[in-house]
């Protein structure tokens, strides 16, 4: 009778753990002095909870970044590295189409959040990252059912992005100076960050 | 007897090497295309679910066809429902405007409901799915969270029953495409079969569908209708859908309610 217990106990232990999905990671940036990850947490039936991974230079060393409330449910999408300890967030609700993607400042050093800009391109994978702005090459299907891809810019006023270029989303590895990091495992499903410093790496799961 | 002990080894062993799951499992799955009808694609769409012998859901929007039948640009799209009732898909409200309807008071949101179902009445089934599923997630933000409890409060009132999906495929987002097939299949087998959320107004979707459902059907699950996950898809439309203290809803008011909330929204 203890033995049926234990195994009943255990079977419904197993049973809740499988229904909380272990969180994973989103999205990569990399501004030379930390590593920054989006991290996403899904349970069925729940808005999914977001934050930020910052994984510093000098100490090798994660700090969990909360997400204002606005953005608490948006996936983030892709980090760019700022001038001035900021980093740029591009973020979208993915859950079925049509969600605008917004652009949100965070100043690491006072820890403030500010909403830059919104864009109308919903779908997109290429991105040109110039220092005040980004330009999404968008994919759209239009009326004839052809698909069309589209440029839109979108200034961002108040923040200066510090790596400017091509980029093609997913961002599976950031190089910048002597600090790289990759993403690992299945796309958008990615479990394990690899941080590297010179000839030390590290292993960091969100 | 040796006919007999091979005939059954085949039953008990042919489903499980086809059994792409790691529980060794196979699971029926519904197909739901959101956001249409688009007057090109739509037709593809139902051509491949012709071809393939399975029942589909649209969940439709009601602002493909404003004006209703009197206006005469909106012959295709009612063309395209009357097809689809008749080689038996359901058809289901997708509200009027795709926005998120926990940005909306409760007036604004029932009139973004209900002015769907004064212009498809003759169509519709007594589910519906919000644009985006905004409001039917739990937050665990107390305030997200009482938002979403007024949004279904709403969906209820006005006599529907929400659906959802269990499989999302991300077939809108252009980076996740190279992943769909696999996320897809993957999530069958997490989610244990259930509803798949595509959109019909994506090329990209109609270019693929015939290759997907092949291979949903070669890990060895099957194609079944909404109804048999959600049975109340076969009910009819209830009165109270399109009426408002037991009268008929004019359009025109709605027309100027919608504009008003997405006036404050945007």
């Amino acid at each position: 009778m203890k033995k049926i217990s234990a195994f009943t106990l255990a079977s419904l232990l197993l049973t809740n753990v499988a229904c909380a999905q272990a969180p994973v990671f989103t999205s990569l940036g990399n501004s030379g002095l930390n590593v920054f990850a989006g991290v996403k947490l899904e349970q069925k039936g729940m808005e999914p909870e977001t934050y930020i991974l910052e994984i510093s230079k000098d100490k090798l060393a994660s700090t969990k970044i909360p997400m204002p409330a606005e953005l608490e449910h948006r996936e983030v999408v892709a980090l760019f590295p700022a001038e001035n300890n900021m980093m740029v967030v591009l973020s979208q609700k993915t859950a079925e189409q049509g969600d605008k993607p917004q652009f949100h400042s965070y100043d690491t050093a006072k820890k403030e959040w500010k909403k830059l800009a919104e864009s109308d391109c919903v779908s997109f994978a290429k991105l040109k990252v110039k220092s005040d702005s980004v330009t999404f090459t968008c994919v759209e299907t239009d009326k004839k059912g052809e698909e069309v891809e589209t440029q839109k810019t979108v200034a961002l006023k108040g923040v200066k992005l510090s790596k400017p270029g091509d980029i093609t989303l997913p961002m599976v590895k950031a190089e910048n100076d002597n600090l790289s990091a990759e993403l690992m495992g299945d796309a958008f499903e990615w479990k394990q960050l690899k941080v590297g410093l010179n000839k030390k790496e590290k292993i960091f799961t969100p | 007897m040796k006919k007999t002990i091979l005939i059954t080894l085949s039953v008990l062993l042919i489903p499980s090497l086809y059994a792409a799951c790691p529980d060794g499992k196979t699971y029926p799955v519904t197909l739901t295309f959101d956001d249409g009808p688009h007057a090109v694609l739509t037709p593809r769409v139902l051509d491949i679910l012709k071809e393939e012998k399975i029942k589909g859901t649209f969940f439709v929007l009601g602002n493909h066809f404003a004006g209703g039948k009197a206006n005469p640009s909106n012959k295709t799209s009612y063309a395209i429902l009357d097809r689809q009732k008749k080689e038996g898909h359901y058809i289901a409200s997708h509200t009027y405007d795709h926005v998120a309807h926990s940005k909306l008071t409760p007036e604004g949101m029932r009139a973004n409901i209900m002015k769907s179902n004064v212009l498809l009445k003759d169509y519709l089934s007594p589910v519906l799915r919000l644009p985006y599923g905004d409001g039917s997630f739990r937050s665990s933000n107390p305030t997200t969270q009482k938002k979403n409890d007024m949004v279904m409060k709403t969906i209820k009132d006005a006599g529907f029953k929400h659906v959802g999906w269990d499989i999302d495929t991300n077939d809108w987002d252009a980076k996740k495409r190279p992943t769909l097939l696999q996320s897809t299949l993957k999530q069958i087998c997490s989610e244990k079969g259930g509803v798949i959320l595509f959109h019909d107004i994506q090329k990209y979707t109609v270019d693929h569908l015939k290759e997907w459902i092949t291979a949903i059907r070669k890990e060895g699950h099957t194609f079944v209708g909404l109804e048999q996950f959600v049975p109340e898809v076969l009910k009819p439309l209830p009165p109270e859908a399109c009426e408002i203290d037991g009268k008929p809803k004019v359009i025109k008011e709605l027309d100027d309610s919608v504009k008003d909330v997405l006036k404050k929204i945007n």
